[in-house]
């Protein structure tokens, strides 16, 4: 609906689920992917995160999006890892003067993983959860309405800036720059935008938090949302569940990792 | 519900000079006062300070006062004075929240921050986009209307919130002449149900047609205040960065040159008929 955002509507229990509870879950599978060094729990999240995606129907869009920002990074992870991964001793192929190693390919897959887990997560976050339900569940939760202010904002510098540089851009084209062509001349017709884009965007965050202001955001009422995010118990026991788990889980990893450090 | 600004002084925080110099101005409740004056003559500071965004977002050294219905602006906070002045900018891009993904919604967001409850929330809502026209396209997304439709979701905004005065920076000045005159009708429907209204404006014809106070200003000044025909009739107008409505200028013309020796009128059909009395039909 909003052109700005990557929120697909679909009818799935997904969405429907409070965006608290999808919040708690996105941070326990990244907190999780950061603390864990077994491919099997990192193969897991990824599993589960595509398992979600297919519940929520948004299978295609999760994986278009994610091969299109994480398709290099993987690529230079498993090149560079696989050829040159301190301590490998297995050689798996030999080309020409190049040597691929069985623990280099191994550590790749591990952290393309524990990558690909993590960008999925977000992904799967932003297709499902509209971003202004999340603020407006913190904040009726208690965020103050400052930090949502900021949160709100900031969520809009990116894709605000998008759409601005491509409005200047065709400015600039129906005045006869080129802007299309080799990669010189996309930079050439790149710089007279930097100005306008910046003054611009700064401009237009000003009338945007005063217009924000003018509505009453800072009055000292509480908020009287006119529909209500819905939750359940359930919700809320799958968000604690999930909480302590992931807690357990970095202090267990936490332990394991100390002790190993005094033998 | 008036406003009365009172010798007042304001340097934007690090410029060298003020924006508003001893600047004292009266709106009496249900006038629709006009502000007029080029770029830079401190218009958009005025709107800023009577919404008292000067000083309260702003900052900046402020002297005199500003009150809104006889209560000093510097004493309110700015969540207080959203109830009594709401205001309207010239983008009207800018103005979407953000926070919202329906019209209908981003209409409800003032309210909501004001703790009213649900069932009163939904219907001034309606009330306010009724008013405005867009009560059909409620359940668009706000950023996919045309700049026309956005400014009144912005003016539906600032309406559901009822605030007995309103304050609109230019704005106007980024629509199309379609899109001007539906803001101006909105206004001018405002107006008569009671409003207090302050207006900057660049589009002469709309200020000599519906004003009923102008107010010139230039480098921060009140050069001039007064009904649209003494203000909007100076000799110097053109001389103060403002352009007066071609078919005045057309009719003072005629009274320069003896063809026509009664008032000249404020709308392009009172021009008209002039012309026809002149033309002898
Ligand atoms: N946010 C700001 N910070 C600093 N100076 C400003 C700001 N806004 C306006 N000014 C200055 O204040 C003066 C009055 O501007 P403004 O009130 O915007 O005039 P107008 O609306 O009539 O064009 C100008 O000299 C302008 O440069
Ligand atoms: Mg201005």
């Amino acid at each position: 609906m909003n052109p700005r955002s990557p929120y697909v509507h679909r009818p799935s229990s997904i969405h429907r689920l409070n965006p608290l509870t999808k919040g708690v879950l996105f941070l326990c599978t990244v907190v999780i992917a950061f603390a864990t060094s077994s491919l099997t729990t990192v193969l897991a999240l990824l599993g589960a995160v595509v398992a979600a995606s297919a519940a929520a129907r948004v299978a295609r869009e999760l994986a278009r999006t994610v091969a299109k920002s994480a398709f290099v990074i993987v690529a230079l992870i498993f090149i560079v890892q696989g050829l040159f991964y301190p301590g490998s001793r297995t050689p798996l192929y030999v080309v020409g003067p190049l040597t691929i190693w069985q623990e280099g390919l191994r550590f790749a897959c591990f952290t393309a993983s524990r990558l690909l887990a993590i960008i999925g997560a977000t992904v799967l976050l932003m297709l499902t959860t509209r971003p202004e339900d999340l603020v407006s569940e913190l904040m009726a939760r208690g965020l103050s309405r400052k930090l949502g202010f900021v949160v709100l904002m900031t969520m809009q510098i990116i894709p605000n800036m998008q759409a601005r540089a491509a409005a200047i851009l065709d400015a600039q084209r129906s005045r006869g720059l080129e802007t299309e062509g080799r990669l010189i001349q996309r930079f050439r017709a790149f710089l007279p935008l930097m100005g306008p884009l910046v003054v611009g965007s700064i401009i237009s965050l000003e009338t945007r938090s005063l217009a924000i202001e003018a509505r009453g955001f800072s009055s000292p009422t509480k908020r009287v949302r006119i529909e209500d995010i819905p939750d359940t118990r359930w919700e809320s026991l799958v968000r604690w569940g999930a909480s302590l788990a992931t807690f357990g889980f970095v202090v267990w990893r936490l332990v394991r990792w100390i002790s190993s450090l005094i033998r | 519900m008036d406003i009365v600004v009172d010798s007042l002084t304001y340097t934007y925080p690090g410029q060298p000079g003020p924006a508003l110099r001893d600047v004292s101005l009266e709106v009496r409740s249900g006038e629709l006062c006009c502000l007029v004056g080029a770029n830079g003559a401190g218009k958009s500071t005025l709107c800023c300070a009577v919404a008292g965004f000067v000083p309260h977002f702003y900052r900046g050294e402020m002297y005199g006062a500003v009150l809104v219905g006889g209560q000093d602006t510097v004493q309110s906070t700015i969540g207080e004075l959203a109830r009594r002045v709401g205001i309207v900018f010239q983008n009207p891009f800018d103005q979407i929240t953000g926070a919202t993904l329906t019209v209908f919604a981003e209409v409800a967001f003032g309210l909501e921050n004001l703790g009213t409850p649900r069932e009163e929330t939904v219907a001034r809502v309606e009330g306010a986009l009724r008013r405005v026209g867009l009560w059909e396209v409620r359940d668009r997304s706000p950023f996919e209307l045309s700049g026309g439709q956005q400014q009144r979701l912005a003016i539906a905004s600032v309406l559901a919130m009822d605030p007995p005065v309103i304050v609109l920076d230019e704005a106007t000045s980024q629509l199309d002449p379609s899109g001007t005159r539906e803001v101006w009708q909105i206004v001018a429907n405002l107006y008569e149900s009671g409003k207090t209204l302050l207006v900057a404006e660049h589009k002469m014809e709309y200020v000599a047609r519906h004003a009923t106070k102008v107010v010139l200003m230039e480098g921060g000044r009140v050069v001039a205040s007064g009904p649209p025909s003494e203000v909007l009739g100076r000799d110097d107008l053109e001389a103060h960065g403002v352009g007066r409505p071609p078919f005045m200028s057309v009719v003072r013309a005629l009274r320069e040159k003896g063809l026509w020796d009664g008032e000249v009128p404020l709308t392009l059909e009172g021009a008209a008929e002039v012309l026809r009395k002149v033309s002898g039909r």
